[in-house]
This record gives C-alpha cells, sequence and structure tokens, in this order.
C-alpha cells in the first residue's frame, strides 16, 4: 500500500475508529506516516474544548459552575417534589369538572336565576346558555392547554422529528 | 478498554445512579462535561457571562430530560444535541456566532512543542472553517473541536453524513500540509 493511500484512507476515519489493519501494518513499517499520523492525532487532541484554554477555565471557576448548577438542580428538584402529583393533579381537574357539568342543569333552579326569569322571561334563556358555555370552553381550554403531554400520550400521538434548518 | 469506551460507561453509571435517586451523582456528570457546554456557548453566545447561563440552563435540561435518555447513543453526544439546539434557539442566527477558532489563543500549560503544534492545528483547521459557510463550518467545528462523530453530527445539523466527512476530510488535508510544512521547516 502507498503512502498517498494510506494517507487518504487515514483521512476518512472516524474518531474513535480502530486503524485497518493495512493502515495499521504501513504505518509500523513507515516512519513518514507514522509521524505525520502522529502529529495529526496529537494536534487534534490539543484542539479539543475539554484540552484547551481556550474558554479560560480554572479549577475554581469549574467548581463554583458546578456548585451553581447542583443548587439549581436541588431547588428544582425540590419545586417538583412540592407540586402535586400528576395522578392527583388531573383528579382535581376532573372533579372540578364534574361539579361544573353538574351545576349547569341546577343552576337553572337556584332563586336567584328564577327571580331573573321572572322579570325577563323567556329572554333570559339565551345570554344564560351563552355564559354558561363560555364557562365550559374555557375551563375546557385551560384543561387542555396544562395536560397536551398527557393528552398526546393519550391518543398515541408522537412528536414530529423537526429537523433544524440552520440554512 | 479505550479510554473513550471508559468515560462512556462511566457516563451511563451515573445516568442510572441519578435515576434510581442519586441527585448529587448528577454532578459528575457536570464536572466532566460542562467545558464543552461553555464552548458551545461560547461559540453562539460570544460572551463568559451568558455562555454560564446558558451552560446552566443546558444542565437543567438535561437533569429534567434524564428520564427519556434511552442510551441508544452516547450520552455525550445525547447532551451536545440538546447543547446545539439549545444553542440555535438562543441565538437564532448561526452566521453571526464567533467560531472557537477565531478566539484569542490561551496557553493552557503547554510545553512549547505542543503549544506550537496545538496553533498550527489551529490554523489549519480554521483556516478550512473559512472556506465554508458558517452553517457549513459548524461541522468542522463540532468534529475538532467538540470531538463528535460524524453520525452525531449529522444527527445534530441534519447534514448527511457524507457531507460532514467531505468537510471534515478538506480540513484533514489542510491539516496534512501545514503539518508537512512545519516538519519541513524543522
Amino acid at each position: 500500500m502507498k503512502c498517498a493511500e494510506v494517507i487518504e484512507r487515514y483521512f476518512d476515519l472516524d474518531h474513535g475508529e480502530p486503524l485497518p489493519v493495512e493502515i495499521a501494518t504501513h504505518i509500523e513499517t513507515c516512519t513518514s506516516c507514522r509521524e505525520l499520523i502522529s502529529r495529526m492525532n496529537s494536534g487534534m487532541q490539543l484542539l479539543s474544548v475539554s484540552n484547551t484554554g481556550d474558554i479560560k477555565d480554572t479549577g475554581e471557576s469549574r467548581a463554583a459552575f458546578t456548585d451553581t448548577v447542583m443548587h439549581r438542580i436541588r431547588s428544582d428538584s425540590a419545586t417538583i417534589a412540592n407540586e402535586p402529583a400528576p395522578s392527583e393533579a388531573l383528579g382535581r381537574w376532573i372533579v372540578t369538572g364534574i361539579i361544573i357539568i353538574a351545576a349547569l342543569p341546577l343552576a337553572s333552579f337556584s332563586r336567584s336565576v328564577q327571580w331573573l326569569h321572572g322579570i325577563l322571561g323567556g329572554s333570559l334563556d339565551f345570554p344564560m346558555n351563552l355564559v354558561l358555555g363560555l364557562l365550559v370552553a374555557v375551563y375546557s381550554l385551560l384543561f387542555i392547554g396544562s395536560h397536551l403531554k398527557a393528552i398526546a400520550r393519550w391518543l398515541h400521538l408522537r412528536p414530529e422529528v423537526v429537523r433544524r434548518k440552520t440554512v | 478498554m479505550s479510554p473513550i469506551r471508559d468515560s462512556e460507561d462511566q457516563d451511563i453509571t451515573v445516568v442510572r445512579r441519578v435515576l434510581d435517586g442519586d441527585t448529587e451523582a448528577f454532578r459528575v456528570l457536570v464536572e466532566r462535561h460542562q467545558s464543552r457546554v461553555l464552548g458551545m456557548g461560547m461559540r453562539f453566545l460570544r460572551n463568559r457571562e451568558s455562555a454560564e447561563d446558558y451552560s446552566q440552563e443546558v444542565f437543567l435540561r438535561v437533569y429534567r430530560s434524564l428520564p427519556t435518555f434511552r442510551g441508544e447513543s452516547r450520552f455525550y453526544s445525547w447532551l451536545m444535541r440538546i447543547a446545539y439546539h439549545m444553542a440555535i434557539d438562543a441565538n437564532s442566527s448561526v452566521r453571526r456566532v464567533e467560531s472557537l477558532g477565531e478566539m484569542e489563543p490561551v496557553d493552557a500549560g503547554r510545553t512549547p512543542e505542543e503549544q506550537l503544534l496545538y496553533l498550527r492545528t489551529r490554523e489549519a483547521v480554521q483556516h478550512a472553517m473559512k472556506e465554508l459557510p458558517s452553517y457549513h463550518a459548524v461541522c468542522i467545528e463540532l468534529y475538532f473541536f467538540f470531538d463528535l462523530k460524524y453520525e452525531e453530527i449529522s444527527a445534530m445539523t441534519g447534514f448527511p453524513v457524507n457531507t460532514i466527512k467531505s468537510h471534515v476530510r478538506r480540513a484533514k488535508i489542510r491539516l496534512r500540509e501545514t503539518l508537512a510544512d512545519s516538519v519541513t521547516e524543522a
């Protein structure tokens, strides 16, 4: 195998990919290829963000950064722990919904509605139904909006994989 | 066992511990990967303060999303995918970002030989990046500065693997030329 061919094949290798036997055999015997590949590997290792000082890291700033992140994570975990469990929260929504729906037919029997009905007669029906309809619609929208993920899971919907276009 | 493989296994072990309720174990992942995430932030946001805020948000997002990590890819690759998309969201125009290769080089306690090799490598990669539009140059940067593999870069950027390989190959050719010159000079 010629040196040019070896280098060409070396160029196609990915990070962590082992050297093919024929390349490994060639560089065992070819000093110039061995030296070039060794220098390229060393240069690429030095360039890696984890090995460079380009982001001006010090041990102190690294530790401070880690502490800040961990503090935020602990606060976050505490917040999550204090929130009602999803099933508990869902239960509250359902109970409230049932109370609202049960109250709709009962509303027309309340004293104040009957008093209004006595004054306005049949012309009360339309605005009354409109208000109750709006109440149910708002509640439903709030429920759907706050449970989008659960509804998607229930309907077996999978979020579409969106390829971000950087162009 | 190779150091890369070893490090991947350690990441997976830590992830399992965190998922089992050991929140403090997440510290290991932050310590291990913060340089790269911060590097991504510096590239896209251009100043240290914004990059640090961004990096905190990335780790917080990663922590919250940990239950969705299935271990099908390297943890590092998964983390950087989140970091990359958050960086794009933070700065929607990739064209305006500063490359890590354009930043002021810093002496990180290297020997004079290492420093020379570092500068030569950096110059070659930087040159190859300048020959491409910035939205393609990001492939070279993710490969050389962030140690990501072709497939991983493809998953992050949406570019086909062969396109990425071709860009990286061009940078490697440039690197060979630069290093061959330096060998001759020496």
